[in-house]
């Protein structure tokens, strides 16, 4: 059975490169694993030693690692995604050719807010489905507030299962209210005929896979919710972060879903010194460095100590308030190093991260 | 970036986490300060702007939060009753229509229209206020961080490819003219003094298609004033301290290492930076807000960055 790993949280916090070396980690244990970004993010894909990143899984080396599994790492394309879905279940070919040819459905494809999201839980089960991995990480799109990723593909998915629009715009289903009948006059009015006419063939074809959304809805409702699947939060070492933290955590016990824990990204540890540190204890000048410049740079580093303390005083204390406000477990990440990233660096990650498993 | 505070309406986009509401507001404030008539609104009812200024609950009418600026919170259900009423001339009984549920499925199932009708409200704020409404100089808007403000500027041409004739294919014309017009409106992209916001941020201004005509300026979100000297001098401080005997002036590497890494990183953004006033063949000028280093921002430090703005916007 496939788990499920999925990292939550707002934008900017290193979701995706967090997801990213949640899977190098787990494939070097030996697990055989997806990683299904959302962003398009071409350092990632380069740090992954990819050219590019698409809706298909492409391999990635781990040679230099020993890794006893394999990665794999893919970036949605929810229009794809959408188009494999009706393919894989329109009742016939016909069906489906006249959905992909629909006006509306071309709006709805590339444009519906939301869309992304459910269709990033599609992808995830056709990726479940496929039964090729062991684990799928999912990294989710970036929205404002972690809790989108959840309502959104309700939303959307309500919509496509049996919305009021369904019947409202399939007139030939008999007794319609009063107000049905004067809201769809009144949208009449508001977008013109054609739109509606378009969206009526919208739903009167896609009701043909109604049954097959509704209970793939299902399936990945009881997924997220099964003990197959482990969500993480990502944050800042933030005070600001507590409110979305706190409001996630609930959002997610009040689903019955796994909160793991807290991975606390681009934390600064607290400076360790034997003695205190003072301009003596530094070396003489470099070779080619004449002494006044050399005094400059030593004084200017000596200087980011005590600004190195403070940050870590405010990032422990906002891991405290972090930790009071999920009730959960915390694992701090420190900073990547300057440079280029490589997979060595994710892998780098590694011993920082929970056990995962 | 002078000019921008002579335009109309102000988009500021960005991808989440950049500090686009903070960019915003610190804009309208120097606008403010410069004696402009503004405000500055949040979409989708988001109302970090008002927390900030201590502001109640929701609002959808304006309210005052320094001389000559106004902050608002605009929902997509309020724009639709108020475009109902303005521009359909609904009555009451009406209006109840268009806020019933079959109604607010269809609005949810169009893509791009709940953009569309705040957009449209905001237009109206603008060009044709009402007896009794307030008179802006200035409208700013902090666009949603979803599809990163792309799907709010493609908004009229969604719906132009979708209806043909009716009210909603004219808003979206109504609207497509103020964004055809780089005199009234104007984009501003927000990012972070990194190697990945940046990079997002070029792609953005490049995805913006029609609009990019529009992209006027930069805000560079959380600079910091250099702590380190440059390059060659680095490389020095980095042969000699990685290669101590003193454990403690290894950890002083260390400890120094994240303040090179985001002095590079910055130094290396604003270079990249500069190549988006190549690609798009015109200058797009680059504007600094200092990083304000303890945690969550106060009115007073929103004041102090308009300050530090205001003479970059106007010169």
């Amino acid at each position: 059975m496939t788990q499920v790993i999925v990292c939550c949280g707002a934008g900017g916090t290193g979701k995706t490169t967090t997801a990213a070396a949640i899977g190098v980690k787990l494939a070097i244990q030996g697990q055989r694993v997806a990683v299904l970004t959302i962003d398009p993010a071409k350092r990632l894909a380069d740090a992954l030693g990819l050219g590019s990143l698409d809706n298909d899984p492409k391999s990635v080396s781990l040679t230099e690692l020993n890794a006893r599994g394999t990665l794999h790492a893919l970036m949605l394309d929810r229009k794809a995604t959408f188009d494999a879905m009706v393919i894989a279940h329109s009742p016939n070919p016909d069906v489906a050719e006249r959905l992909l040819a629909n006006a509306y459905y071309q709006a709805v494809s590339t444009r519906l807010t939301g869309l992304h999201e459910y269709m990033a839980t599609e992808k995830l089960q056709q990726l479940v489905e496929s039964g090729l991995w062991d684990v799928v990480v999912l990294d989710t799109p970036p929205t404002q507030h972690a809790i989108d990723f959840f309502h959104a593909p309700e939303r959307v998915g309500r919509l496509f299962e049996h919305g009021v629009l369904a019947t409202l715009m399939t007139p030939a289903r008999g007794l319609v209210g009063v107000a049905t009948r004067r809201a769809v006059g009144l949208l009449e009015r508001l977008a013109g005929e054609s739109v509606l006419h378009d969206i009526a063939e919208f739903f009167r074809l896609i009701s043909g896979l109604s049954e097959i959304i509704r209970s793939r809805n299902m399936q990945v409702h009881a997924l997220l919710r099964s003990d197959r699947t482990r969500f993480y939060q990502v944050t800042a070492p933030a005070l600001d972060a507590c409110e979305e933290v706190e409001g996630f955590a609930s959002l997610l016990r009040e689903q019955g879903m796994r909160l793991e824990g807290l991975l606390v990204n681009r934390v600064t540890p607290v400076p360790q010194f034997t003695a205190p540190l003072v301009r003596e204890r530094l070396p003489e000048a470099p070779l080619g460095v004449p002494d006044e410049e050399w005094d400059t740079m030593a004084n200017a580093l000596l200087a980011l100590i005590p600004r190195a303390e403070a940050r870590a005083q405010q990032h422990e204390r906002a891991i405290v308030a972090l930790k009071r406000s999920a009730h959960t477990e915390v694992w701090k990440l420190p900073e990547l190093p300057a440079g280029v990233r490589t997979i060595d660096t994710l892998a780098g990650l590694g011993p920082h991260l929970p056990p995962l498993l | 970036m002078s000019g921008l505070l002579d335009r109309r309406f102000v988009v500021v986009t960005g991808k989440g986490g950049v500090g686009r509401s903070t960019a915003a507001v610190t804009l309208a404030l120097a606008a403010g300060k410069a004696g402009k008539r503004t405000c500055v609104v949040e979409l989708y009812g988001n109302r970090r702007i008002a927390q900030w200024f201590g502001l109640g609950d929701r609002s959808y009418k304006a309210c005052s939060i320094a001389p000559n600026v106004d902050t608002m919170s605009l929902t997509a259900m309020d724009a639709m009753d108020d475009f109902g009423q303005r521009k359909l001339k609904l009555d009451a009984l009406v209006r109840m229509v268009l806020n019933s549920r079959v109604t607010h499925a269809f609005v949810d199932a169009i893509p791009g229209l709940h953009d569309l009708v705040q957009l449209g409200k905001l237009e109206n704020m603008l060009l044709e206020p009402l007896p009794g409404d307030a008179h802006y100089d200035l409208v700013i808007v902090d666009a949603p961080a979803t599809g990163h403000g792309l799907t709010l500027l493609a908004a009229p041409q969604a719906m132009s490819e979708l209806t043909k004739i009716g009210p909603f294919h004219e808003l979206a014309s109504i609207i497509a003219r103020l964004l055809d017009d780089p005199k009234k409106s104007a984009v501003v992209l927000v990012t972070l003094p990194e190697e990945l916001p940046v990079n997002e941020g070029i792609e953005l201004a490049l995805g913006l298609g029609d609009n990019q005509k529009l992209l006027h300026s930069v805000i560079m979100n959380q600079a910091r004033p250099p702590s380190l000297p440059p390059v060659p001098a680095w490389d020095h401080i980095h042969a000699l301290l990685s290669t101590a005997p003193d454990p403690d002036l290894r950890e002083l590497l260390r400890v120094a290492e994240p303040f090179w890494r985001r002095q590079l990183s910055q130094e290396q953004a604003l270079h990249r930076l500069k190549t988006l006033a190549e690609l798009l063949n015109r200058q797009i000028p680059i504007a600094q807000l200092p990083k304000v280093e303890h945690g969550e921002l106060s009115p007073d430090d929103l004041h102090i960055l308009a300050e530090q703005l205001l003479p970059q916007v106007t010169t």
